[in-house]
C-alpha cells in the first residue's frame, strides 16, 4: 500500500513534469554551477536543490530524471517480460524437447556474466535511453522465464486446460486465452521487481560511463557526477541516490504486495 | 547523514601532522588512473605506462623539467652532421642493471629492434618515423640518421628510443624483458604485477648524472582507477602523488591540511572538430554559417577555466601556442550568442537538428558543457560518450559529425606533432580543404624556418577564416601530493619521478 | 545421482560453448585491437600491419574455430597487450574475486539468517516488518553509493579500514560489505519464506503436538529445509558477484576479475575477455552442480527422484 501510493507519486510528477519544474532542466550556465541547496549556508530560494557542475537547476532535473528512470523501468522490465514470459510459457505449455532446449538457453543466460556483456554490447551500440533498455531487457529475462515456466507446468495440468485441448483447440488459442491470464499475476510480480532492478542496473552503467547519455537528466548521471564533490556537496550525490532509493523502494513494496495478493504461494 | 559528511570532512581537514610512514623510508607512492599492462615501451603506445618504464630504462637525453630544454642522458653531448645526420658521444661508465657496460652498440642494436619490421609496435611511424638507421663511429660515438631534416629530433628523442641491453634483451627475448626489463635507469624494477602495481628501488650503482643522484629509495606505482577513492587515499595517507587530477577534485583536496595542490604545463590542446567535408554524410555543419554560429556560441573562456582550471588559456587555432608554427594571428570569434544567432539564421538547416558531440574520458563533460551552450543557438546537441579506443576508431573511420579532440602532441614543441593527422587528408582530417593540406604538407618536411612558418601561418589562416574546427583551450595538469615532497612540475605535463625526494 | 551429473555436465559443455562463441562475436564487433594497441598516432598502415600479425584479417570463424581448439588442449592464449599467458593472468584475479564474491556471501547469509528465521517465527510482528524494511532498502541501494559512504565512514571519518586494495585480508571487509548489502536482501526473503512453509509443514506440526522443544523444532527440522534453497541461491549468487563486481571492484580498486575484464574489453584484449567470460561461465555451471548435488544429499526426496 505504503509502495504504490509512492509509486504514484512518482508517476504523477513525471507526468506533471513540465508543469512543476521551477527551471528548464537544460539551461546551462558554467558561472552559476554548484550552487548549494536552500537549506545550506549561501543557499538560495531560486535553486531549492542547488546547481549541478553544470549551473543546472538541480530540482528541475531530478523532476524530468523521474520520467527517464519510469521510461526505464518500465520499456526494459517490459522488454524482458515479452522475452522471458514467451520463453516460459512455451517451455511450461510444450515440455520435453521445447522445454530442454528452453532451460539449456535459461542456463546459458544465467551463466552470461551480464553486467559484462552489458558494457561491451553499449560498447559497440554506443549509447542512448533505447540502447540501454534494449540490453536490460536482454539481460533480465531469466526471472520470468523461470517463474512462468514452474507456474504454466502447474496450470497446464489442470481440467480446464486439460478440456480445451480434448477440444482441440489450438495450442495458440489454449496458451493464450486459457493459460497467459491465469499466469498473469506472477508476470506482474516478476516485473515489478524486474523494474527496480532495471532503474539500478541503468544506475550502475552510469557510473561506469555508459548507458543513458548527458544532458538527458538522469540520477544515475547525476550521481555518478556528484561522486566528485563528496566532502564538499554531498547532497549532489545524496539528493539523486535518495529520489532513486524511494522508487526502487517502492517498486520491490508493490513486489511484494502483488505477490502476497495474486500468488499467496510463491516463495520469491 | 550531513553530519556523517560534515565529520568526514573535518576529520580530513584536521589532521594533525602525522609522520607518514612512506616519508620516513624515503619511499613514495604514486596514485594511477590507468592501468600498467606491460613494461615494453615499444610494446604500448601509452605515454603514461612510459612514464613509469623511464624511471627504469633511459633515453639518450632528458627533457629538463622546469624548461622542457634537451640535457644529457645518455649521451653527453650531441651535434648535427648535416641536416639529417645526429651525431652523439655517449656517456662513459654507465653499466646496466645486469652489470653489462653501456656502449654504442646498444644504441645501434635498439634503433634496428625498432626499425625492423618484425617487431609489433603499432606506432612505429609517429614516434620513430623521422629515424632510418643508426651507425657505430666507435665505442662512444653513434650518429642516427634520418628520414628527412627533422629540426625537432633531438627534443623528439627525450621522449623516444629507450636504449635497450643488446645482450640481455637478445637473450631474454622481447616477452620475457617486458615484465623485468633491464636499462641504466635511476630505479630498478623490484616487482610487477600488470594492471596493479610497479615497484621500483633505487640503482645504487646509478652514474653522477647530470641532473643528480636518485633520492628516493622506492617508487610504488599503484593504480587507483577511482579518482574518488584515490583523493580519500591520498588524504589517509596511502599514497602521496596523484596526478592529472581533475579541478573539481583539487578544490576538495585543497581543504586536506597535509597535501598541496598544484598545476603544472602541457603540451596537450583540445579542439572541437566539426564535419565540414561531411565524411559522416550530408549534415548541417558543411554549411559554413552553421560552423561560424557555432564558433561564437561557445563560452570557451568558461569552460576552460572550470572544466580545465585556472591555468588554461582559450586557444584560437587548433595547436599549442608554444609550438612551432602554430600562428595565434588568425581570426577570432568571440563569444556572441546574438551574432551565433544570426549566422544560424542565416544558414539553411532545418530549426533544432540533432547533433552529437563525441568525446572520451575527462573530455565527456567538455562536450556536455559545448552541447549546452549550443541549445541556445537552437541546435539539440547531445553528448556521445564512448570508450577511448572505441571513440578512436570511429573518429578515424570518419563517422563523428563533430567530437572534442584532445591532443597531447606526445608532447613535442612542434606542430609537425598535431597537424599531420587532422589537416594533411589523414584519418582525423574532417576538412580536407586542399589549400590546408598542401600548406601543411610541405611545411612538414622543410628545414627553412621562415618559409615553414609562412605555409603554417596560410594553412591555419585558413582554417580560421573557414571555421572547420572550433580551437578550443590548452590543458592543465593538475597534481596533488603529500607535504613536503620535492618535484619540479614539468612544463610538458610528465612528472619524473625519479628526481623527486623528500625535503 | 550420476545420471543427473553426467546430463548436467554435457549442459555445462554446449553453455560454454555458447558462451564463447557469443562472446568471441561481441568482443571483435566492439573493439579494434590494432587501434587500442597504436593508439591515435597509430598510421593505416601500422594498423593493417597489426592486425595481420595477431591474425584479426582472417575471417571471424576461422579464427574461432582457432582459439577453441586450443582452448580445448588447455591453451587460453596470451594478452595481446602485457603478453603475458592468460590462464595464470586470471586465475591470480580470480582469487581476489572469488574471496570478495564468498566474503559477500558470508556477510549476506549472516545478516539474512538470523533475520530470516526471527521474521518467519514472529511472522507479522514488527521484527518480521522491520526485517522487510531493511531488506527492501538495503535492495534499493546502488554499490557504488553504499560503496563510497563505507569509504567516508570507515576509511576517511575512522581510518579503522584500508580505502583500497587488497595488501591484507582487512581490504576485503568494506567491498564484501558494499557487496553483500546486496546479496541479504535476497537471502533474507527465501530464507524467510521457506522457514514459514516448513513451520506450518505437517511434520512440525506433529513434532509440535509431541511436545519437543519449539528451538530444537525450528533449528533442528525447519531450518533443514529451508535451508536447501538458500544452498541453490547462494551458488547462483557466487556464480553472479564473479561477473557483477565490475562496479564495487572499481570503487574500492580491487585487482579483481571485473576489472580485468573491464579493462580488456576496454582495449580489445580478445583473449583476456575470452577467457573470462569464459571461466566465468563455466565456474557458475559448476558451483550450481555442486548446488545440486548437496542439495541432493540434503533433501531425500531428490535423492530417491
Amino acid at each position: 500500500m505504503f509502495g504504490a501510493v509512492i509509486l504514484g507519486f512518482y508517476i504523477v510528477i513525471a507526468l506533471a513534469a513540465p508543469w512543476i519544474t521551477p527551471h528548464d532542466p537544460y539551461a546551462q550556465s558554467l558561472v552559476r554551477r554548484l550552487r548549494p541547496p536552500v537549506w545550506a549556508p549561501n543557499g538560495s530560494w531560486t535553486y531549492v536543490l542547488g546547481t549541478d557542475p553544470f549551473g543546472r537547476d538541480y530540482l528541475s532535473r531530478l523532476i524530468y530524471a523521474t520520467r527517464t528512470a519510469l521510461t526505464v523501468a518500465a520499456a526494459s522490465a517490459l522488454a524482458a517480460g515479452l522475452i522471458g514470459s514467451t520463453l516460459g510459457l512455451a517451455a511450461g505449455y510444450f515440455r520435453g524437447r521445447v522445454d530442454q532446449v528452453i532451460s539449456l538457453i535459461i542456463s546459458t543466460r544465467l551463466a552470461f556474466p551480464s553486467l559484462l556483456i552489458a558494457l561491451a554490447v553499449l560498447q559497440v551500440a554506443g549509447s542512448g535511453l533505447w540502447i540501454v533498455v534494449v540490453v536490460l531487457g536482454l539481460t533480465l529475462w531469466d526471472r520470468f522465464a523461470v517463474v512462468l515456466r514452474t507456474a504454466v507446468m502447474q496450470i497446464s495440468r489442470q481440467d480446464y486446460v486439460l478440456a480445451a485441448r480434448s477440444f482441440g483447440s489450438s495450442h495458440m488459442r489454449i496458451m493464450f486465452k486459457e493459460i497467459a491470464p491465469n499466469v498473469f499475476g506472477h508476470f506482474l510480480v516478476v516485473f515489478s521487481y524486474e523494474a527496480g532492478q532495471a532503474v539500478l542496473a541503468a544506475t550502475a552503467l552510469s557510473f561506469l560511463g555508459l548507458g543513458i547519455q548527458a544532458p538527458q537528466p538522469t540520477w544515475g548521471l547525476m550521481m555518478a557526477e556528484g561522486r566528485n564533490w563528496l566532502l564538499t556537496n554531498p547532497w549532489l550525490i545524496a539528493n539523486a541516490g535518495i529520489a532513486l532509493m524511494f522508487l526502487v523502494l517502492a517498486m520491490n513494496l508493490v513486489g511484494d504486495g502483488l505477490r502476497d495478493i495474486l500468488t499467496p504461494n510463491e516463495k520469491v | 547523514m550531513n553530519k556523517l559528511f560534515s565529520a568526514a570532512l573535518l576529520a580530513s581537514t584536521l589532521i594533525s601532522a602525522p609522520t607518514f610512514a612512506q616519508q620516513a623510508q624515503n619511499s613514495l607512492t604514486w596514485g594511477f588512473s590507468s592501468e600498467i599492462e606491460t613494461l615494453d615501451p615499444y610494446v604500448t603506445a601509452k605515454r603514461t605506462s612510459q612514464l613509469i618504464i623511464r624511471n627504469m630504462l633511459e633515453n639518450l637525453v632528458v627533457r629538463e623539467p622546469a624548461t622542457g630544454a634537451a640535457k644529457p642522458g645518455l649521451a653527453t653531448a650531441w651535434k648535427w652532421i648535416d641536416p639529417t645526420t645526429l651525431e652523439f658521444t655517449l656517456r662513459k661508465g654507465v653499466t646496466f642493471h645486469d652489470g653489462s657496460p653501456f656502449t654504442a652498440d646498444d644504441v645501434v642494436y635498439t634503433v634496428n629492434y625498432v626499425k625492423n619490421p618484425d617487431t609489433k609496435t603499432s606506432f612505429g611511424k609517429a614516434d620513430y618515423g623521422f629515424l632510418k638507421s643508426a651507425q657505430k663511429v666507435d665505442d662512444f660515438t653513434v650518429r642516427l640518421i634520418l628520414e628527412a631534416p627533422t629540426p625537432s629530433a633531438v627534443d623528439q628523442l627525450t621522449q623516444v628510443l629507450f636504449i635497450l641491453p643488446k645482450a640481455s634483451h637478445e637473450k631474454l627475448g622481447a616477452r620475457a624483458f617486458a615484465s623485468a626489463p633491464i636499462g641504466t635507469g635511476p630505479m630498478k624494477l623490484e616487482k610487477f604485477e600488470p594492471g596493479r602495481t610497479t615497484v621500483m628501488v633505487k640503482n645504487d650503482n646509478y652514474y653522477a648524472a647530470d641532473w643528480g643522484k636518485p633520492r628516493l629509495n622506492r617508487i610504488t606505482v599503484l593504480t587507483i582507477a577511482d579518482p574518488q577513492t584515490a583523493s580519500a587515499e591520498l588524504s589517509a595517507g596511502k599514497v602521496d602523488l596523484l596526478w592529472q587530477i581533475q579541478p573539481d577534485q583539487m578544490q576538495q583536496l585543497k581543504q586536506s591540511s597535509n597535501v598541496t595542490t598544484a598545476s603544472g604545463g602541457s603540451v596537450a590542446v583540445s579542439f572541437l572538430s566539426l564535419d565540414a567535408a561531411g565524411r559522416s554524410g550530408a549534415n548541417p555543419l558543411q554549411d559554413k554559417n552553421v560552423r561560424l554560429a557555432i564558433s561564437h556560441a561557445i563560452d570557451r573562456e568558461a569552460i576552460a577555466k572550470v572544466l580545465r582550471g585556472e591555468a588554461s588559456e582559450v586557444i584560437v587555432s587548433p595547436c599549442h601556442p608554444r609550438q612551432f608554427g602554430c600562428t595565434q594571428q588568425v581570426t577570432k570569434y568571440e563569444y556572441n550568442l546574438a551574432k551565433a544567432k544570426d549566422y544560424m539564421a542565416k544558414s539553411n538547416v532545418p530549426k533544432n537538428f540533432e547533433l552529437k558531440i563525441s568525446a572520451f574520458t575527462d573530455n565527456g563533460p567538455v562536450a556536455e558543457a559545448i552541447a549546452g551552450d549550443l541549445r541556445q543557438i537552437g541546435i539539440d546537441a547531445k553528448l556521445d560518450f564512448r570508450e577511448t579506443s572505441a571513440w578512436i576508431k570511429d573518429l578515424f573511420a570518419g563517422n563523428m559529425p563533430a567530437a572534442v579532440v584532445p591532443w597531447p602532441s606526445n608532447g613535442i614543441y612542434d606542430v609537425v606533432a598535431i597537424n599531420p593527422l587532422f589537416f594533411t587528408g589523414d584519418q582525423g582530417d574532417y576538412a580536407l580543404d586542399p589549400v590546408v593540406m598542401e600548406s601543411f604538407k610541405k611545411a612538414n618536411v622543410l628545414n627553412d624556418p621562415d618559409e615553414r612558418l609562412k605555409l603554417y601561418r596560410t594553412g591555419y589562416e585558413k582554417i580560421a577564416n573557414e571555421a572547420y574546427v572550433v580551437p578550443l583551450m590548452t590543458s592543465v595538469t593538475h597534481y596533488a601530493y603529500r607535504k613536503g615532497l620535492d618535484i619540479t612540475l614539468p612544463v610538458d605535463g610528465y612528472p619524473i619521478m625519479y628526481m623527486a625526494g623528500w625535503k | 545421482m550420476s545420471g543427473l551429473i553426467g546430463r548436467k555436465l554435457a549442459e555445462a559443455a554446449l553453455v560454454g560453448l555458447i558462451v564463447s562463441f557469443a562472446t568471441f562475436l561481441l568482443v571483435n564487433w566492439t573493439g579494434d585491437l590494432a587501434i587500442s594497441l597504436g593508439g591515435m598516432q597509430a598510421s593505416k598502415e601500422e594498423l593493417v600491419k597489426l592486425r595481420a600479425a595477431y591474425g584479426l584479417d582472417r575471417p571471424l570463424l576461422v579464427q574461432y574455430v582457432d582459439w577453441a581448439r586450443r582452448a580445448l588442449s588447455g591453451d587460453l592464449g596470451r594478452s595481446f597487450f602485457s603478453q603475458e599467458d592468460v590462464l595464470p593472468l586470471i586465475l591470480s584475479r580470480l582469487a581476489v574475486t572469488s574471496r570478495l564474491a564468498l566474503a559477500a556471501l558470508l556477510v549476506g547469509i549472516a545478516t539474512a539468517a538470523p533475520l530470516g528465521i526471527l521474521a518467519a517465527i514472529y511472522q507479522g510482528k514488527w521484527i518480521d516488518h522491520l526485517a522487510q524494511t531493511i531488506a527492501a532498502l538495503s535492495q534499493a541501494m546502488p554499490s557504488f553509493w553504499s560503496g563510497l559512504l563505507l569509504i567516508l565512514f570507515f576509511g576517511v571519518n575512522l581510518k579503522i579500514l584500508p580505502i583500497s586494495g587488497n595488501d591484507d585480508w582487512t581490504g576485503y571487509i568494506m567491498p564484501a560489505l558494499a557487496l553483500g548489502w546486496f546479496v541479504f536482501p535476497i537471502m533474507l526473503r527465501l530464507l524467510r519464506a521457506g522457514m514459514v512453509e516448513a513451520l506450518s509443514a505437517d511434520y512440525v506440526r506433529t513434532a509440535r503436538a509431541k511436545g519437543l522443544d519449539p528451538k530444537r523444532i525450528v533449528l533442528k527440522h525447519a531450518l533443514r529445509n529451508a535451508v536447501l534453497p538458500v544452498v541453490s541461491l547462494a551458488a547462483v549468487q557466487f556464480g553472479q558477484l564473479l561477473g557483477g563486481s565490475v562496479v564495487v571492484e572499481a570503487v574500492f580498486a580491487l585487482p579483481g576479475v571485473g576489472q580485468l575484464a573491464w579493462n580488456s574489453i576496454q582495449r580489445a584484449d580478445f583473449p583476456v575477455v575470452q577467457a573470462v567470460v569464459l571461466l566465468v561461465a563455466m565456474i557458475f555451471v559448476v558451483v550450481n552442480l555442486i548446488a545440486d548435488i548437496i542439495n541432493g544429499v540434503l533433501d531425500p526426496r531428490i535423492r530417491r527422484a
